[in-house]
């Protein structure tokens, strides 16, 4: 007999083969009911309070979001405006906190340390960033386009990787710029933020020059 | 034809890099055929929902999440296909029954990381647990499975 772990796979891949497009198709779409860890709805009487608090929250939100807009003039998606395109890690390798509008439901940091011999680590957590990532980019250089790949998560084998421009912002984050549709949406809407949005993902310097 | 009627280059796109893990996942908690329909269900509600989803920096996380909901909601217990005799040489015929003999989590570690090779890491962000639990609930998951199908596999 083989190993255990060859017989989960074995007897796993023969009984649950891959969902195809026709059944996820087929008499599903538009019968959903289920929502993701969706809050049990709030008795009308209680919602008082709550309405009002969300009010003044998102009229603090929408006012903090024009100022930041209207200071640092680089809020949206116009390439020509950012500063050029970094060649290399050599002068930005260092730890850095994603600050990305939205990261799924994990709500978890997300951190990237980039290395000088041009490979991205990721993880949640800075102890385990350096040794132990969640997932390792390889970034390759050709003048300021870089492919990169990964190792580890949810893009599919053969990965085909994307090429981006990282540029380095005036308030010193990082920005990815996608050249191409990257053939892993995992990764680019990591990378990127919210794709086709105005709203992309940056890059904060945590502990640069490692 | 009708695939390409609804589908898109981002949902193939997705469909590939995410269905493998959302299937594995999926079946290791409800086994075969729940696990497939709650992948496909998962998947249809992306395409539903293609805008927020195609937002997500971890769609897949994001999709299992969908599919356990709907598991919760219609209250699915796990069920292992028999292994049909002679169909599968190299698996042990109790290798059903001692993954439907593990708690949910031990199955879907022992399946996750154990049987697909997921990192362990990737495994405790989507659980919301640390990994030092995963490493627990993989040491006695495989511990019980080994006793268990030694004992039916030397009766």
């Amino acid at each position: 007999m083989p190993d255990l772990a060859t017989q989960i796979r074995v007897y796993l891949d023969d009984t649950a083969p891959p969902v195809t497009f026709d059944e996820i198709f087929t008499e599903r779409i538009g019968l959903l009911q289920v929502q993701p860890d969706r809050p049990r709805p709030i008795p009308v009487r209680g919602r008082g309070p709550l309405i009002a608090i969300a009010a003044a929250v998102l009229v603090l939100v929408i006012g903090a979001a024009a100022a930041i807009l209207t200071l640092s003039g680089d809020g949206g998606n116009d390439v020509d405006t950012l500063p050029g395109p970094i060649a290399s890690f050599e002068d930005i390798a260092g730890t850095y906190l994603r600050r990305g509008p939205d990261l799924g439901i994990m709500g978890t940091k997300v951190y990237f340390l980039f290395l000088n011999d041009g490979t991205i680590h990721s993880s949640s957590d800075t102890d385990l960033i350096a040794d132990r990532p969640t997932v390792i980019y390889e970034a390759r250089f050709e003048g300021t386009t870089v492919s990169i790949t990964q190792t580890g998560g949810f893009c599919g084998q053969p990965d085909q990787g994307g090429t981006y421009e990282i540029r380095v912002l005036e308030n010193g984050n990082l920005r990815f710029v996608g050249l191409d549709t990257d053939t892993c949406t995992s990764r680019s809407g990591l990378l990127l933020g919210l794709v086709d949005s105005e709203v992309t993902a940056e890059y904060e310097p945590l502990s640069v020059g490692r | 034809m009708e695939r390409r009627a609804r589908s898109d280059a981002w949902f193939d796109g997705l469909v590939r890099d995410v269905e493998p893990g959302l299937r594995h996942a999926l079946v290791a908690v409800y086994g075969q055929e729940q696990g497939r329909d709650a992948t496909a269900e998962a998947l249809a509600y992306a395409w539903e929902h293609r805008e927020r989803v195609r937002s997500m920096a971890n769609p897949a996380g994001y999709l299992y999440r969908v599919g356990r909901s709907r598991g919760r909601t219609r209250r699915l217990t796990p069920r292992f296909m028999p292994v049909e005799p002679g169909r599968l040489p190299d698996v042990e015929p109790g290798l059903p029954g001692a993954l439907d003999g593990l708690s949910e989590r031990q199955r879907l570690v022992v399946v996750l990381v154990h049987g697909y090779g997921y990192d362990r890491q990737e495994i405790a962000s989507i659980l919301d647990i640390s990994v030092s639990a995963i490493d627990t609930h993989l040491a006695r998951g495989l511990t019980k499975l080994r006793n268990k199908l030694g004992v039916e596999t030397h009766a």
